[in-house]
């Protein structure tokens, strides 16, 4: 499925802010970038799927928008 | 009686004499006096919540200023909670302000926070997140939620529930600490000075909302804000309980817990070594040298070793099968990403070295 990607914080230095890319799940998104972005590998971080926080992969439908977020801890 | 000071809340359709009444009855928990402390600080007084507490351990240093706008140049190298709580007197005499020169402690935190209504996460690092998270969820306080990185701002309010009585935490959204090194603090990452003003404003604004009941308050969700785009995003938070295991279920435990070390702890179990040190160790017959690098990369590594791209690391773990085993790769960098992942994911008796510096500073170290 082609999906949007939304990317926030510090994980704007590894992945574009937004861009498109395919795949059929939250997981298989996520192995993908981060064979592609070993930087990306193993990071904690948070996943929403059109606005909703995910806790488990989720099946992605055509021209859905994964937001991939790192936590902040600034203040 | 009527104080003229809060004539324009007065006035306020849907505050009115009510809302101050109950700003009044309330007592506030402010945990660090910082970037978002200040501004939470600043408008909360002037509201005139009737008690309001800081606890910060910090002093003023000459690069906060540039956002922490209570403080002035001549308050520099004293206690923020000091120097806060002096001046807030000053802005409104009418309500009362206690402060702790004091870290917020997992032997401490219960007591400080139990006799507060709500609480206001304006800490900068995660040890003290996550341990106002779980103390304010055993203890059943709402807790409300900011955090800064460079031009973006994270806001939520916890522990509150929502008409169907569901509320969440922050452990719903980062269930554990990253390590430190995923997520600089504004010392390292830097922060455009109005951010923390314009977070920390949202913070009290929330904090107002849920102490008078007006509005919609933004519990179960997580607000970001960018500053270089005007976007804002509001995500749901799903209500399933996180795994429970690792992080403390009551008061007694949540004060044997050790927040420094759990979230430092992926670092805190590596052992750094240098160029030189690699040179002594690599012909041991225990140890097993890795390179994270990419196929390709140069210098190749003069002695025996496993090539492991980090990107495959995942699915090669149990080729890494030796007592001691050390990570190389360009700079240092990748090598300790991937000793943090292998510490994370084999649970083993294995000691674990990344190479600081990594083939850059072994080649400088040969040539000299």
């Amino acid at each position: 499925m082609k999906v949007q990607v939304k990317t926030f914080g510090a994980l704007t230095d590894i992945l574009e802010k937004e861009f498109y890319t395919t795949a059929a799940d939250t997981e298989e998104l996520l192995t993908i970038l981060s064979s592609q972005h070993t930087a990306l590998s193993h990071r904690k971080l948070l996943i929403a799927v059109n606005n909703t926080i995910i806790n488990k992969p989720v099946v992605l439908q055509e021209n859905d928008v994964v937001a991939l977020m790192p936590p902040y801890s600034g203040g | 009686m009527r104080n003229e000071r809060y004539a324009r809340h007065y006035v306020l359709q849907g505050f009115g004499e009510v809302g101050q009444q109950k700003l009044q009855a309330a007592r506030l928990l402010v945990v660090g006096a910082g970037g978002l402390g200040c501004p939470v600080l600043q408008y909360l007084t002037a509201a005139g919540v009737g008690h309001i507490g800081i606890i910060d351990d910090d002093r003023i240093d000459l690069s906060n200023l540039h956002r922490q706008v209570l403080y002035d140049t001549a308050d520099i190298g004293q206690a923020k909670a000091e120097v806060a709580a002096r001046k807030l007197r000053l802005q409104n005499p009418d309500i009362e302000i206690t402060y702790w020169v004091e870290q917020l402690k997992s032997t401490n935190a219960a007591e400080l926070l139990q006799s507060y209504d709500v609480i206001l996460d304006c800490t900068d690092n995660f040890a003290a997140r996550y341990l106002l998270c779980d103390a304010c969820h055993l203890l059943d306080k709402p807790l409300i939620f900011g955090a800064i990185y460079q031009y973006e701002g994270q806001l939520a309010v916890f522990n509150v529930a929502d008409d169907q009585g569901i509320k969440t935490s922050y452990r719903h959204l980062f269930p554990q600490p990253p390590s430190p090194l995923e997520a600089p603090d504004c010392n390292a990452a830097g922060v455009l000075g109005v951010l923390p003003g314009m977070i920390g404003i949202l913070q009290a604004t929330e904090a107002i909302k849920l102490l008078t009941g007006i509005g919609v308050v933004l519990m179960n969700k997580l607000m970001t804000v960018n500053l270089l785009d005007h976007s804002t995003f509001t995500f749901d938070v799903p209500p399933a309980t996180p795994e429970s295991s690792s992080y403390p279920q009551t008061l007694e435990a949540l004060k044997d817990f050790d927040y420094i070390n759990s979230c430092a702890s992926a670092i805190g179990q590596i052992q750094v070594i240098t160029a030189a040190e690699l040179i002594t160790h690599w012909h041991a017959t225990d140890m097993l040298l890795v390179d994270v690098r990419e196929i390709d990369e140069l210098p190749r590594l003069p002695v025996p070793h496993l090539s492991i791209p980090l990107a495959t690391l995942p699915v090669q773990l149990e080729q890494i099968n030796s007592a001691r085993v050390i990570f190389i790769c360009q700079s240092g960098k990748r090598s300790l990403t991937a000793a943090q992942y292998f510490h994370e994911q084999v649970n083993s008796n294995q000691q674990i070295f990344h190479v600081d510096g990594g083939m850059m500073a072994l080649k400088n170290y040969l040539n000299d």
